[in-house]
């Protein structure tokens, strides 16, 4: 596996404040081509009804000189999990399946609420704030990476 | 001239103060305010437990939105959003609000499934569900649009709508309305402005 992730999440980064040097970017390895972070899952309650869903949110930088494309994404807490684009257009917000989303090189894209989401459906277990879920993302070249994913709190 | 010069200082110092005391009054709503307020017909849906109409609410401010419990990013971050502003408020500015989540996809939502959706989020938010014709009725009085849209041929299909807030008076007027997004605090404040002037 060429791909070298690197997982950076809020609670990592406040735990090192003590020892910050001034920046908050993290350290890459020379060898990092994606970058995941801020990785997160809204809560949810009463799976036992088999029919409640969430969706999950995060950042991927492509350091690399060419564009990437995400083109599946599995999550062993959802029955299926889907690739959305969200966007609100004339005031009506619209969501739909994405066969892929491309990165582009050196580039960021955001995974996030009102945006591009992976929707978790039919939740085999609850999500409750502080837990994780491993979310399995799968790209154009047939490379995957297991992204775990902090579940937050409803409430903002 | 002494008296008239402290005069003067005292006049400008009294009418500098009345004109910070009257921009301590001036609240600037973050949602869209209606004036005059917008009247809307009642209705009644129906919640897990029986018929629930816009008019049982007369005595509290009613902040009404449209969704579906399929729709796993807008509608739970806007429902989460309402629970947060409902928790910024002391228990008796809470108790005059009611939150509704009218559901714009009753094929799949249930009155008993939307209610319940509804309480994970805040335990006084209510559910409504009913026939698609009541939905719709209700909906385009209050100006929300809202489609289905097919995405596969195996039946899968998602509900395209309007992402707002409405805000109803204690006369059931359509008196503030909420664009998507707006910050908890910001629901929170223009709540309790809501609350003073009714």
């Amino acid at each position: 596996m060429s791909r070298l992730f690197v997982f950076v999440f809020l609670i990592l980064g406040l735990g090192a404040c003590g020892q910050n040097r001034g920046s908050y970017a993290p350290v890459l390895d020379p060898d990092t081509r994606l970058e995941v972070s801020d990785a997160w899952a809204r809560a949810v309650t009463g799976s036992d009804t088999g029919r409640v869903h969430s969706a999950a949110y995060f950042t991927l930088m492509n350091h690399t000189t060419e564009a990437v494309l995400l083109v599946e994404a599995r999550a062993d807490a959802a029955a299926r999990t889907e690739i959305h684009e969200a966007w609100i257009e004339d005031g009506i917000a619209r969501m739909r399946p994405a066969e892929q989303v491309e990165v582009p090189a050196g580039e960021a894209r955001s995974f996030e609420p009102g945006g591009a989401h992976l929707m978790l459906m039919d939740l085999r277990r609850d999500l409750e704030a502080g837990q994780s879920l491993s979310i399995t993302l799968r790209f154009a070249d047939g490379s995957e990476e297991v992204v775990p994913f902090e579940v937050r709190a409803l409430a903002r | 001239m002494i008296f008239n010069a402290m005069s003067f200082r005292g006049s400008t110092v009294l009418a500098i103060s009345l004109i910070a005391a009257a921009g301590c009054t001036t609240y600037e709503p973050h949602g869209t305010l209606i004036e005059p307020p917008m009247q809307v017909p009642d209705f009644t849906l129906e919640s897990g437990t029986g018929d629930v109409s816009r008019s049982d609410f007369e005595a509290k401010l009613v902040a009404m939105f449209f969704g579906f419990t399929h729709c796993p990013d807008i509608c739970p971050d806007t429902m989460a959003r309402l629970a947060h502003a409902l928790r910024q408020l002391d228990a008796d500015e809470a108790a005059q609000i009611q939150v509704l989540l009218v559901s714009v996809d009753p094929e799949r939502d249930t009155p008993a499934a939307v209610s319940t959706y509804a309480e994970r989020f805040h335990p006084a938010f209510i559910g409504l569900s009913g026939p698609s014709e009541a939905i719709a009725d209700v909906a385009s009085g209050y100006g929300i649009y809202h489609a289905r849209v097919p995405l596969s041929d195996e039946g899968d299909y998602t509900v395209d709508h309007t992402p707002a807030v409405v805000v109803l008076n204690r006369q059931g007027e359509t008196v503030l309305i909420w664009r998507h997004g707006i910050a908890p605090e910001d629901m929170a404040a223009d709540l309790r402005f809501l609350l003073r002037r009714s």
